[in-house]
């Protein structure tokens, strides 16, 4: 075995220094390994409450928070539902759901590009939380950065408004990769832009095979009813 | 950019491990970084040094050794190379495949004098 590196192999050159007041300390250790142990955290918390957890990513302005007061309306206290919601600055989300009646926590990032599962695990300390309850979990508007950050939620939902183009999957294809469900939001402004829904999901699809696909316009309600009995469905199955 | 992030979560692991084998300064940092790892090496090697500026890593050498895509296609059942995500396979046109490297993050080793 290669005593450098330890991969079972002994046929290959390392740049080894070998100067006697050098040493060389193998670490070997996933850099994203502490927020992985508290997204497992996080993860192992929920479960054991009946909750299930929802990462809603998206860029800036794809009507995130227009979306979840929509669907906290429809879903009419059918469970108990908390919102955590991720912005850079200001409490503005967290008092559009406020009116709902839901309990939220605002998470301001500040220099930071995204939420972290160590925040998430503090947040869920804080929010009054309900066995079995819905928490969905608005990310900070980026299709970059969350990407790579797992909060310990049971999916990430990707939202892409039709005012933002088709190719938003192959651009941005780490979100897509990751994302369980592609809601295309704001579906009733088609008529005014250049926005091919079909060439989006194939492109979705190019990325992410696996990944669901639901339409909706939050602002006029249309297609709410199918994204509520997907939520229901994952409900069900998370009994 | 999560880039400096990154390099906030290497030096909280440099930190415990300087302090685990009594160390006060990094020479050398070697990473190992998949191009599927969705982290841009260049904007990691700009982010690093300020990060570090006032830590044990302050003007070490950042090493990045990447680490190929590769996938298993689920058409042609072979292993393949990607550069990137939206990558077709090369020997089937398919899209249809499964990562099985390069996504990796981590750190390899520190060499410290």
């Amino acid at each position: 075995m290669c005593g450098y590196c330890g991969c079972g192999q002994s046929d290959h050159q390392h740049e080894h220094h070998h100067e006697h007041d050098q040493r060389l300390i193998a670490i070997e250790q996933d850099i994203l390994a502490a927020n992985q142990d508290y997204a497992d955290k996080n993860r192992a918390y929920l479960s054991q409450r009946g909750m299930l957890a929802l990462n809603f990513v998206s860029s800036p302005g794809s009507g995130k928070t227009t979306l979840l007061v929509e669907t906290i309306r429809a879903l009419g206290g059918a469970y108990p539902i908390s919102v955590i919601e991720g912005d850079q600055q200001t409490d503005r989300d967290a008092q559009r759901i406020a009116e709902t009646g839901v309990s939220v926590l605002q998470i301001n990032t500040g220099k930071s590009c995204h939420l972290d599962a160590h925040r998430i695990g503090h947040a869920l300390q804080d929010l009054p939380l309900e066995d079995n309850s819905l928490v969905f979990i608005e990310n900070v508007g980026n299709l970059v950065c969350p990407a790579l950050f797992d909060l310990g939620e049971r999916a990430k939902v990707v939202i892409l408004s039709v005012t933002e183009g088709d190719d938003k999957p192959l651009k941005y294809p780490h979100m897509f990769d990751q994302a369980t469900l592609m809601i295309i939001n704001k579906i009733d402004l088609l008529p005014y832009v250049t926005f091919d829904v079909d060439a989006c999901v194939a492109y979705a699809k190019r990325i992410n095979p696996e990944i669901s696909v639901l339409k909706t316009a939050a602002t006029t309600g249309e297609g709410i009813d199918v994204w509520c009995d997907w939520l229901r469905m994952q409900k069900h199955n998370d009994r | 950019m999560h880039e400096f992030n990154i390099c906030l979560d290497i030096l909280n692991i440099l930190e415990a491990q300087a302090e685990q084998h009594q160390i006060h300064h990094i020479k050398t940092l070697t990473l190992a970084v998949g191009n599927l790892a969705g982290i841009e090496i260049d904007a990691l090697k700009f982010s690093f040094p300020i990060a570090a500026a006032k830590s044990i890593a302050k003007d070490c050498d950042l090493v990045i050794i990447p680490v190929e895509g590769r996938a298993h296609c689920s058409h042609c059942v072979d292993e393949i190379v990607i550069k990137s995500l939206w990558d077709a396979c090369p020997d089937c046109g398919n899209y249809d495949y499964e990562v099985t490297q390069g996504k990796e993050l981590k750190i390899r080793n520190m060499e410290v004098g």
